[in-house]
């Protein structure tokens, strides 16, 4: 007899404790069925089943409580923003990342799928030689003047003319004195970090209409000088003092990309390859 | 599932006159925390998902049944104090149930809003139960008018569905053996 009860009171009382008594399921709800009443998604219908069922089997009881436990554990990790960064902080943190860097993941990852290394490196070199064909093919003609004079037409509208010796950029290759031999170069410095501020500047100058084999081999160190940078200087007011040209600041990121690799502008007070006029 | 069920109980009708304790006290139970909940099934549902085969089940059963439906009744009538004192009274009740070993308790027993298995094997007292409710704990006199109202509430419900007098349990204050 329960507490301060009746008889009737003590009726129902144990009425109501053998409604729940355990019973033993040769069927139980799925996880998607205690998923879905955990996130809301379920049906009154099914919610209720699941939550009647839940009261007479004790083994999905233990389920519900250690899915329940689980789930309360992940919001909270997700809240602590001192564990985990927010996903902007993440985002911004994988845009920063060289693109070399992303690449390698990317092609990590598609290995360690069912994609076969052999046929992705295939892919990849099929790819490259592609690219250095059709590049070959798109030369202008200005720029099969090389190791001559090369002559072209800036942004201003003014005819330049510029002799052609051995480059010197980044690393000294053997001979640069064709387009081929240049894209060679080029591609063969994409290991290194340097290769993206050339990929960039190549894309600017290309875009800027200035011939191929120019933008990389028009200036050596015979022909340059070195100026100071100063406090509130850009690659673009550098490079419209020492070429006329705001708009062909990539040369200048170029000049310099073997002691800057990564197309920053140094502080002031340090100095950098400007053309020598 | 319930319209399985309503189909499967149909059928039952039909094939089987005698229905299966352990069906008929799920499906009580999904009432019973629809109740618990304060979504109650209205009579006539109750009526068309159970009546049947309790009719042809055993006295146990039928007392359920109709507990149940005396619970529903007074839920559906009743003041919001009536109603907050009868879930206290299920409360106490659902929570008594279980393994009685304490260690299959549910989340909580907040009761707000949540199911049997969440107060199952919780074993609170009366004083506790009422409290969860908002109830003042120190007030027994809810819960004896209440079961008053309970008791005759199943007799007339006994009466009006099976057509005869009601059991001891319901007609006297003695406790059922």
């Amino acid at each position: 007899m329960s507490e301060h009860g009746t008889p009737f009171q003590d009726f129902i009382e144990q009425s109501l404790r053998s409604e729940v008594a355990p019973s033993t399921f040769a069927s139980h709800p799925e996880l998607e069925d205690f998923m879905r009443l955990i996130s809301g998604d379920a049906s009154p219908d099914a919610r209720e089943e699941v939550a009647a069922h839940m009261a007479l089997c004790v083994p999905c009881r233990k389920r519900w409580l250690k899915l329940a436990e689980a789930v309360k554990r992940q919001e909270q990790a997700l809240l602590s923003s001192a564990r985990y960064p927010t996903l902007s902080a993440l985002a911004k943190e994988n845009s920063q990342r060289p693109w070399f860097s992303q690449v390698g993941d990317y092609i990590a990852q598609r290995m360690r799928s069912f994609v076969p290394a052999w046929s992705l490196a295939g892919a990849l070199g099929t790819a490259v030689v592609a690219a250095v064909v059709c590049l070959c093919v798109l030369l202008p003609p200005a720029a099969r003047e090389w190791g001559r004079q090369a002559r072209y037409t800036d942004l201003n509208g003014e005819t330049v003319t510029k002799d052609i010796p051995v480059p010197d950029i980044v690393l000294p290759p053997a001979s640069w004195d064709t387009p081929e031999a240049l894209l060679k170069g080029v591609n063969a410095m994409a290991q290194y970090p340097l290769s993206r501020a050339i990929a960039e500047a190549i894309g600017q100058l290309r875009a800027a209409g200035v011939p191929l084999g120019l933008e990389v081999v028009a200036f050596t160190h015979d022909q340059v000088r070195l100026q100071t940078v100063h406090e509130g200087d850009s690659w673009e007011s550098i490079a419209g003092m020492a070429l006329g040209s705001e708009a062909l600041w990539p040369l200048i990121v170029l000049l310099n990309a073997a002691q800057y690799p990564d197309g920053q502008l140094p502080p002031a007070g340090a100095s950098i390859r400007v053309p020598a006029r | 599932m319930i319209s399985s069920w309503t189909s499967w109980l149909s059928l039952i009708q039909w094939e089987q006159p005698v229905a299966s304790e352990w069906t008929l006290r799920e499906c009580r139970v999904f009432f019973w925390n629809r109740l618990y909940r304060e979504a109650p099934a209205a009579l006539d549902e109750l009526d068309r998902e159970l009546l049947g085969s309790t009719r042809d089940s055993s006295d146990d059963d039928r007392l359920q049944f109709v507990l149940l439906r005396a619970f529903t009744a007074i839920f559906e009538e009743g003041s919001s104090s009536t109603r907050r004192t009868l879930k206290a009274v299920l409360l106490h009740g659902f929570a008594s149930g279980g393994a009685a070993s304490g260690e299959d308790a549910g989340l909580d027993a907040s009761g707000a809003g949540s199911g049997i298995y969440e107060v199952v094997d919780r074993h609170l007292t009366w004083q506790e139960a009422y409290s969860l409710v908002g109830g003042n704990p120190a007030d027994y006199s809810a819960r004896s008018r209440l079961c008053i109202a309970l008791r005759a509430e199943c007799q007339r419900q006994w009466e009006a569905v099976f057509g005869s007098a009601a059991p001891r349990v319901l007609s006297e204050e003695k406790a059922h053996v």
